[in-house]
């Protein structure tokens, strides 16, 4: 297994590296200017010029492009153009922890609601609640993010005023202590994680609900129950663990979301998170910020698929990779 | 009801909690209990947190502001910000009478200002004491004051100012101010001989040099560039300057210095005691929160999490005011307007070989003014607008009062004129109810920039408007990048855009018949008696002598009409009732932000 997976990695690296290459001309084949911003009466028309002879894109293309290759290979990304020449890395690492904070919270309230609501009605198959949660997790499935979280905003921040509408933390909550800090950052990411949780956790709920239908079915479960076991251990000790495998390939798929960001509930509640830094490098034509996130959601997607599928042979086991 | 700053963050959910039905929804239920239990955590007794909501003005900003310096700083918010940090030459304030800028020194100002538009401000923020110009307009001497001194108590003297003009001039630092010194000596040859052009006698005596005559308002404007402390900035080479955590951390002299910037999401300024220009700013603290959904602004306007939030779509004014939430809303000047530009020239013929030809559709002044004729211009303006719009009939504002023309009579909307001159002109309906000459059907399409509801709301109207006079306009919208790319390279054939002018009338980079040089001339509109007339009024040293050519230039704009001047739009911010003392300005919305303060009684629950 260890040289299966060492012969993946190895496969990953040239596989990066061509998207990269791809995204570079990419993005300069797009029409828009870096130094657009820099067009406009009252603003001298050498200062584009000059700006652009400093992101060295007066250089022909394929110039640009050895550079920027010689500097990747040193691992140097280079520095934002939109965010006041910051490192680009710099960039990424502030807006990384708030991103997965946000993610993790939401991936584990997903698992754990998903699984329960999934096991409950397919144990329940066709009763009233089985019927009530199918229904109630297809609503909030296709309701789309951004009018969830603003109704949610509009609810409870709004008319209850139970909750910030956005933010991370609120005026002065220095001064509330270590533990009203943290208190007061909870308070604050409660909303966006609910919203987040409840439309992921309403697409799990659905699969497992299936894949546990299917295993409830297999022969071993009636010579579980034959055996007399408690109904409790038969589902979730027999049943769940098998029907838990195909959730395990939902797993290793949502690892490039903890990284990428959820860009609809970070620019609704304010977050400076993955999501908005690379929407706002797209916008803003930030070419060594759009190759770095390009980066790391490419790196993130391989490797992901690569956890899922270990993860298959962790706990299934009748696959040999 | 808006949110309780009486009591302590988490301590003011539970009496709602107990006060609204919990309907045996779930999720609620979970909140119920989060609730609670942060309600457990939060420290009890008087909270620091509210003391600290009570000296402290919250600003909501749409980005973050990226170098907090003068030099290179080129967003409005980034200038907002440093301008609070940085101490100003002289301060400049619009003078609403007369609709020009008028420039204040400690012990002098360009025009006398009368006690009302004076308002709080009694002493202007400004290094200088006063200035002198000289006889032949060629030169410009400030006395400084001796008093002031940078936030680590070094003096702040006139090589400060020298030492930065050498900064803004600096091909390598690139920036967004080289044309403040366009007139310097030395200029007009490619490179400013800073020898002759800024001289520094003394430490408090700062002179500058023109290569030829200036008006004193246009000196007085382009030589109160803010400064940077020399003995700061001396060892940043230029190449490093722009990645210099000077720029995120700048020691100024202002009213405001900075107290923390976590980026992209809030920006806190703290009141600058040692500061004497003229004083300390009133509100101990400043913070600038990045929010960057609209509806997530208005809505924390509503309950009092934010103070300040700037461009309140018209829209929403009946929701504020229904939800009784504690909101002002103010209006500032005219300075934004929509139109429709159309080409004049073929840009086909124009891109393929330099010949300048009629458009086959917008080529004629007659079919422009047409067009003009078929737009229901009012119905867009009090669908949407409502009492922040106007009618828009040149790029002069009316509220540049000195050189806007009263007389001039907005175009009506009279479909029934528009056919008339466009049969005059041979556009006469084909079978299928549009408009041809020559075979060729009157059929365009109107593009647009993505994400602006105002635009997309005017377009609707004026395609159904051009609909019924046989003209055929198909809308499309492009990403905004994209747009003004195809924009500047004149690939449009119709669009709708908006501008922002200058509070200094220079309109020749939009009209000028050198296309070439006219870098926003999208329309290709040439009338060489515009240039004269824009060359003529910027030789004139008094503002108010170059009304008669204004006068001219709107009367020629406004019948050849290069482009159909839709409407003029008041920009409305809102505030937070318990600010006072706040002046909007078409300068800023923080023009005088320094001198607000915040009003406890009415942060108490209501």
């Amino acid at each position: 297994m260890l040289i299966y997976i060492l012969r993946r990695l190895l496969v990953a690296i040239p596989l990066v590296f061509g998207v990269l290459t791809l995204t570079f001309f990419i993005i300069r084949l797009a029409p828009g200017d870096p130094a657009a911003f820099y067009i406009q009466p009252g603003i001298s028309p050498n200062v584009a010029e000059q700006i652009r002879e400093q992101y060295g894109l007066n250089d022909p293309v394929y110039i640009q492009y050895f550079k920027w290759l010689a500097s990747i290979l040193q691992g140097d990304f280079g520095r934002s153009f939109s965010r006041a020449q910051q490192p680009v890395l710099e960039v990424i690492a502030s807006a990384l922890p708030i991103t997965v904070t946000i993610a993790v919270l939401t991936l584990i309230a997903n698992f754990l609601l998903g699984i329960a609501i999934g096991v409950i009605s397919a144990v329940k198959q066709n009763s009233v609640l089985d019927r009530v949660m199918t229904v109630g997790a297809l609503f909030f499935y296709s309701m789309p993010e951004f009018w969830f979280a603003l109704m949610m905003i509009i609810l409870f921040a709004l008319k209850l005023q139970w909750f910030p509408a956005s933010g991370l933390n609120e005026v002065g909550a220095e001064f509330l202590g270590p533990i009203g800090f943290l208190a007061d950052r909870i308070w604050h990411l409660v909303l966006p994680v609910t919203v987040l949780s409840i439309n992921g956790a309403a697409g799990i709920a659905r699969y497992v609900r299936g894949s546990m239908l299917e295993v409830i079915r297999q022969d071993y479960i009636r010579t579980a129950r034959a055996k007399g076991l408690a109904e409790k251990t038969v589902v979730l000790k027999h049943a769940l663990r098998n029907a838990l495998l195909p959730v395990i390939t939902l797993v290793g798929g949502s690892l490039p979301f903890i990284f990428s960001g959820a860009l609809f509930i970070e620019v609704i509640f304010a977050f400076p998170g993955m999501g908005r830094v690379t929407v706002d490098a797209i916008f803003a034509r930030d070419y060594p910020l759009i190759i770095a996130n390009t980066f790391i959601s490419g790196t993130l997607i391989i490797l992901g698929n690569l956890v899922a599928d270990v993860l298959y042979a962790v706990v299934d086991p009748r696959i040999k990779l | 009801m808006s949110r309780n700053r009486e009591q302590d963050v988490a301590g003011a959910i539970l009496p709602k909690i107990t006060r609204s039905s919990v309907n045996g929804w779930p999720v609620a239920a979970v909140f119920l209990v989060l609730a609670l239990v942060l309600y457990g955590c939060s420290p009890t007794g008087k909270s620091p947190a509210r003391a600290s909501a009570d000296s402290t003005v919250v600003i909501a900003l749409l980005g973050d502001a990226n170098y907090l310096n003068p030099v290179i700083g080129a967003s409005v918010t980034s200038s907002n910000v440093y301008g609070l940090i940085y101490p100003g030459l002289l301060q400049s304030e619009f003078d609403e009478e007369s609709g020009l800028l008028n420039f204040l020194a400690a012990e002098q100002s360009l025009m006398p200002r009368d006690e009302e538009s004076v308002g709080t401000r009694e002493l202007p923020s400004a290094v200088a004491k006063r200035w002198k110009m000289s006889e032949d307009n060629r030169s410009l001497t400030y006395i400084l004051r001796d008093d002031v001194t940078w936030n680590d108590g070094v003096p702040l003297t006139a090589s400060d100012y020298r030492f930065t003009y050498r900064l803004y001039a600096h091909p390598v630092i690139a920036s967004p101010r080289q044309q403040y010194l366009a007139e310097l000596v030395g200029a007009q040859q490619g490179a400013i001989d800073f020898e002759r052009a800024i001289e520094v006698p003394d430490d408090t005596t700062l002179v500058f040099r023109f290569h030829k005559p200036v008006s004193e308002r246009l000196a007085l404007f382009h030589t109160s560039l803010a400064p940077l402390p020399k003995h700061v900035w001396e060892g940043v080479a230029p190449e490093e300057f722009r990645q210099s955590p000077l720029n995120q951390n700048p020691l100024g002299a202002g009213p405001y210095r900075l107290q923390e910037w976590k980026k992209q999401q809030s920006l806190l300024l703290s009141s600058n005691p040692g500061c004497r220009l003229p004083k300390p700013g009133t509100i101990p603290n400043i913070l600038f929160r990045i929010v960057p959904d609209y509806t997530v602004r208005l809505a924390q306007l509503q309950t009092g999490a934010v103070d300040v939030v700037e461009n309140i779509k018209p829209e929403d004014f009946a929701g504020l005011e229904e939800a009784s939430a504690d909101v002002e809303i103010k209006a500032s000047g005219l300075r934004v307007y929509d139109y429709i530009g159309w080409s004049n020239i073929d840009q086909a013929a124009y891109h393929r070989d330099g010949t300048i030809r009629p458009h086959p559709l917008f080529g004629s002044a007659a079919v422009r003014r047409a067009l003009t004729f078929a737009i229901d211009r009012q119905s867009i303006i009090d669908g949407y607008l409502g009492n922040y719009g106007v009618i828009c009939n040149t790029d002069i504002s009316p509220s540049l009062r000195w050189a806007y023309h009263e007389g001039l009579e907005p175009y009506p909307y009279d479909p029934e004129r528009a056919a008339g001159i466009l049969a005059r002109e041979g556009w006469l309906p084909g079978p299928d109810g549009i408009l041809r000459k020559d075979g060729r059907p009157f059929s365009f399409v109107l593009f647009t920039n993505a994400g602006n509801a105002r635009r997309n709301f005017a377009s609707v109207i004026i395609q159904q408007n051009l609909r019924e006079i046989g003209i055929d306009c198909r809308l499309e919208v492009q990403e905004s990048n994209v747009f003004f790319e195809n924009l500047r390279l004149r690939k449009l054939d119709a669009w709708m855009a908006g501008w922002s002018i200058g509070l200094e009338i220079d309109p020749l980079d939009g009209w000028g018949s050198d296309l070439e040089k006219s870098r926003f001339n999208f329309t290709g509109y040439r009338n060489p008696r515009i240039d004269e007339l824009c060359n003529l009024a910027k030789e004139k040293l008094e503002a108010q002598d170059a009304r008669p050519y204004w006068i001219e230039y709107q009367e020629i704009l406004h019948r050849d009409q290069p482009t159909t001047f839709l409407y003029w739009i008041k920009e409305t911010q809102g505030f937070n009732r318990r600010i006072q003392g706040e002046e909007v300005n078409i300068l800023s919305t923080f023009y005088n932000i320094d001198d607000w303060t915040l009003d406890p009684a009415r942060t108490v629950a209501q």
